[in-house]
């Protein structure tokens, strides 16, 4: 069974840095998670979109990993916001709390414009 | 008796003997296989195989007995992996030829419901009826694994 | 009450007795290798069996996330990712209900005080541990739940979602 599930991926948008989340969201993403996090930081960005896709799998050790970054997000004073999430990962991120710390869209065009809000 | 020093990842699934549960097997089988380093276009060869695999051990071993089980059994080897289907052999479903072509079939010369084992011996890499410590049909049949630098299971 | 003596099934047939009188059930049997990433394997034979039961394309996400929590706990937890070893998943269909059944070696037996979290994230974001959501998130999903120990030491979950009609 392989591991790296997951690739990651960053870029820039409308001064947005996106971190694009193809694949499993688990225990195995923290390393991946956090270095992209890191290195779009170190560049200087203040908002932070998190842009996954539709059908992948997220469990509780992702979300572990998750409200970590969003720990990072709120002492290093950035905005984060999610996009690409089916409803049901929406839902669990709204039970959670975390839709509390980063703003919840469909996908990455309604968040570069709700960043700019 | 030492430690074995390799553990073969193994998965074993029984399902109700009825048809529309190969379905699920189908799944299961899938998930356990989509990361083995198997070709995508194989792995949808892989899930019709399973489930004409399923549908025979159903119908033909089971003889669409209510209350029997079918098992599944899949095993990781390191170029391949194998998948044995077990009934419970109220019949014994091993043909006693080879499968005929679909040209003898249009010809009329058998059933065209007997095309699952035709189809199966073309999707898998290798397949057949295997004998079985157990009283029952066993089918075995593999896909074969690519290899891929640096790939671990 | 659920009646577990041990992981044998009742199979629809059965000319036991009491058969007559419990509903038909559907069972299937799943035992997975205790490695992180297969509890992929228990989702997704859940899920089309839940498909086939007529559940919603949300219920059936949500047994998914449900699912994956409790196979993970057992993998990692209760079977320490031991290779030799199994998680057993037993998926129990009735007219009106899925049942889900995870049972595990017990190498870390599941402390019976940590079956009802109450994880907050403002907590999680105080502390250097961000998890412990797993259960919790097991409990918000599924319509029952219940945590117990087999004879043998084991940990079990036994998960139950409703068919709505």
């Amino acid at each position: 069974m392989l591991e790296d599930e997951l690739t990651v991926s960053t870029r820039e948008r409308d001064d947005v840095a996106i971190i694009d989340l193809f694949g499993d969201v688990t225990t195995f993403a923290e390393e991946k998670i956090n270095s992209a996090y890191r290195e779009v930081t170190n560049k200087g960005a203040r908002f932070v979109l998190l842009n996954f896709r539709q059908n992948d799998y997220i469990n509780s050790a992702g979300i572990a990993i998750l409200i970590g970054i969003v720990t990072e997000v709120n002492r290093n004073n950035q905005k984060l916001a999610v996009s690409g999430l089916s409803q049901h990962f929406q839902k669990i991120f709204r039970m959670v709390g975390l839709a509390q710390y980063a703003e919840i869209y469909q996908d990455e065009d309604e968040a570069l414009v709700g960043f700019k809000r | 008796m030492s430690t074995p020093i390799y553990i073969q990842t193994t998965m074993e699934l029984t399902l109700p003997s009825e048809l529309g549960y190969e379905v699920v097997a189908r799944d299961a089988v899938a998930a356990f296989a989509c990361r083995l380093c198997i070709a995508p276009d194989r792995l949808e060869d892989l899930k019709t195989a399973l489930c004409e695999v399923c549908i025979n051990a159903i119908e033909h071993g089971n003889s669409l007995r209510p209350g029997l089980r079918v098992q599944i059994r899949c095993r990781v080897e390191v170029e391949q992996l194998i998948v044995e289907v077990v009934d419970q052999g109220v019949s014994a479903f091993a043909p006693k030829s080879e499968p005929l072509t679909i040209a003898e079939k249009l010809a009329g010369l058998g059933s065209l419901r007997g095309m699952g084992l035709m189809l199966i011996s073309q999707l898998c890499d290798e397949a057949g009826f295997v004998p079985s410590a157990d009283p029952g049909n066993c089918f075995r049949f593999a896909f074969y694994r690519q290899p891929m630098v640096g790939f671990r299971h | 009450m659920y009646r577990l003596i041990s992981i044998q099934p009742r199979y629809q047939g059965m000319s036991d007795e009491t058969s007559q009188r419990e509903p038909v059930e559907k069972v299937i049997e799943l035992r997975l290798p205790s490695k992180l990433g297969y509890e992929r394997v228990a989702m997704d034979t859940a899920s089309a069996l839940a498909r086939r039961m007529g559940f919603h394309a949300e219920r059936v996400e949500s047994l998914k996330t449900a699912i994956s929590e409790a196979v993970t706990n057992a993998i990692e937890h209760g079977n320490q990712q031991d290779a030799a070893v199994k998680v057993v998943v037993l998926l129990t269909a009735r007219d009106d209900e899925l049942i889900v059944y995870v049972a595990d070696q017990g190498r870390k037996p599941l402390d019976q005080e940590c079956t009802r979290p109450t994880p907050k994230i403002e907590d999680a974001l105080e502390r250097d541990d961000k998890g412990g959501w797993g259960i919790w998130l097991i409990r918000e999903l599924m319509d029952e739940v219940e945590f117990t120990t087999a004879p043998s030491g084991g940990n079990q979950v036994r998960m139950v979602i409703h068919l709505e009609q």
